[in-house]
């Protein structure tokens, strides 16, 4: 029988894109950083230039992103107050300690990077340290949405592993980008040695990339099962975010976020030699781009999808 | 003998509808125009002439488990000694992590200053004749037109801009030994106010004679605004 509910609720989003904004840099933060400790450690010294942008890269995103999220406080002055409160069952709280230390050491570990030492066993040792911090960092912006049981798009578990590895793909996309425009900067995209050398060690990355977007892409596929054959209220949920951010999600989130980097960069491994090695480079420039801007709007579409109102259910 | 847990019992059956509980809400906590402390449900159902319609006053839980209370990153939003979840604006920085997590849309964020519209209202109702809002704050010494300086005794009488607000159950009331404002002026008397923990007490008595009910039960927030009988 259908129904036709009156309640008044507040109007409009309570999380905005600045929500949204943090978790993208944040993320890319995370992801660059862990990038940078990977690489330094399984190639011992071999993507030196990579690392140095991903380490430089990695504290000013996450400072960055927190800066916009104390945009968004209604009391930002406030914010040293949660220094002083305990709430250890606030996944926020949890993130206004560990953040801003993983901002610290990604500072004091960038500050290494610059200093060119080839090996560098403190860099790496607090590589090491920062690498559980970073996947804690990484884990609490998920666990912030999946905690809410209000908000049933958010309150599931592919949520915290979904942020995981969104943070792995646009960290090491933001990366690349970086990379290419301190390349071409330098001048080393127009030496054709440079470029090969440059394309030859890229492969280890892609592989990397592709690997994390496939994960993505399964843990979208479980997300998205979990909430179309759920409760009532998760379907209820699903629907409500698909009709006012559906096309931002799919299309951009999905669409150009993951899936056309996939097929462009297999149409590149699948031919092989006999793509030039400019076109590989502008490949690399255009996926990167597009994973970053996916990568956004993906989160922008979750954040405001969550809390698109649902139908209200009445008690008795 | 256990700690006092306040809440309410609606009585849907002699609950006849009248608002006057969001009225007496409003008045009492100076709320602004937009928000709804003490709210409510219009459902109306089916298709003439087989139609139902509810009216189903809402208001803040006071949940035990509230979810509000629990990821308030700097314990703002808190559990009294009585039950009540309440919220100290000293401590908020304005995360609006509260009103996301509430399931029931019982907290309201301030985005903007509240009551803009009234505090810098320069036209009279009937020019000439009747004074402007503003005027009248003025000359009363007030924020307001028409506001409550009781409200300010545990809670800023306005609550500024970028934090929220709620239902805290009229504590300000309470403390002196009244009934919240909403209790009081149902002229039904739908709203059955005080210990749950007491088994004599006014609303333990209904929920022993009938079958309680509470909003969203799936959410395990274990409300303590329960609701008995139904047409």
């Amino acid at each position: 029988m259908n129904a036709d509910v009156v309640y008044i609720t507040q109007h409009g989003p309570l999380w905005d894109w600045r929500v949204a904004a943090d978790l993208f840099l944040g993320g890319a933060g995370v992801g660059a950083l862990l990038f940078a400790v990977f690489l330094d450690e399984r190639f011992d010294g071999k993507y030196r230039r990579i690392c140095h942008s991903a380490a430089i890269l990695s504290p000013v995103l996450i400072a960055a992103g927190l800066f916009l999220l104390v945009l968004k406080l209604g009391q930002p002055m406030n914010m040293f107050k949660t220094w002083l409160n305990f709430n250890p069952t606030a996944p926020l709280w949890w993130g206004s300690i560990f953040q801003p230390l993983l901002v610290l050491g990604a500072i004091v570990y960038a500050l290494r990077w610059h200093a060119g030492k080839e090996v560098d066993s403190f860099r790496r040792w607090l590589g090491r340290l920062l690498t559980p911090l970073a996947l804690i960092v990484g884990a609490y912006h998920g666990l912030l949405l999946t905690v809410l049981v209000s908000r049933p798009l958010w309150n599931t578990g592919p949520t915290v592993v979904a942020a995981l590895l969104g943070f792995a793909s646009t960290g090491i996309a933001v990366v690349m980008l970086v990379h290419l425009i301190r390349m071409k900067i330098a001048g080393r995209l127009a030496d054709d040695g440079h470029v090969s050398e440059f394309l030859r060690n890229m492969r280890i990355v892609r592989n990397i990339l592709f690997a994390v977007i496939l994960l993505q892409l399964g843990t979208f596929f479980f997300w998205w099962l979990s909430l179309r054959f759920g409760s009532l209220e998760q379907r209820e949920a699903l629907a409500a975010a698909n009709e006012a951010y559906g096309p931002m999600f799919w299309w951009l989130g999905i669409g150009l976020g993951l899936i056309l980097p996939l097929i462009v960069g297999w149409l590149v491994v699948l031919r092989g030699e006999s793509v030039h090695p400019r076109l590989e480079v502008s490949v690399i420039w255009v996926t990167s781009a597009m994973i970053l801007i996916g990568g956004f709007f993906f989160r922008l579409a979750v954040v405001l999808g969550g809390q698109v109102p649902l139908p209200i259910h009445t008690p008795v | 003998m256990a700690k006092k847990q306040y809440g309410m019992v609606i009585d849907l059956h002699a609950c006849v509808g009248c608002s006057a509980c969001d009225i007496a809400c409003k008045r009492e906590n100076n709320v602004p125009h937009s928000f709804a402390w003490s709210n409510h449900i219009i459902e109306t159902r089916g298709t003439f002439p087989d139609v139902s319609y509810r009216y189903i006053p809402t208001l803040c839980n006071h949940c035990t488990d509230a979810p509000c209370v629990l990821n308030c990153p700097t314990t703002a939003m808190y559990k009294s000694e009585d039950g009540l979840t309440l919220h100290d604006p000293d401590k908020c920085i304005g995360c609006a992590t509260c009103a996301v997590s509430c399931p029931y849309g019982a907290i309201f964020v301030n985005h903007e200053e509240p009551f803009e519209e009234i505090r810098h209202d320069e036209s009279p109702a009937i020019a000439g004749c009747t004074s402007t809002g503003a005027e009248v704050a003025k000359r009363g010494g007030v924020p307001l037109p028409v506001y409550n300086p009781a409200r300010a005794a545990t809670l800023p009488g306005v609550r500024p801009r970028g934090v929220p607000e709620k239902c805290t159950f009229c504590d300000h009331r309470l403390a002196v030994g009244e009934l919240p404002a909403c209790v009081e002026a149902c002229p039904a008397g739908a709203r059955i106010f005080g210990d749950l923990n007491d088994p004599d007490s006014a609303p333990s008595r209904a929920i022993a004679k009938y079958h309680p009910k509470v909003r969203n039960p799936e959410k395990g927030t274990r409300p303590n605004v329960l609701y008995i009988r139904d047409y």
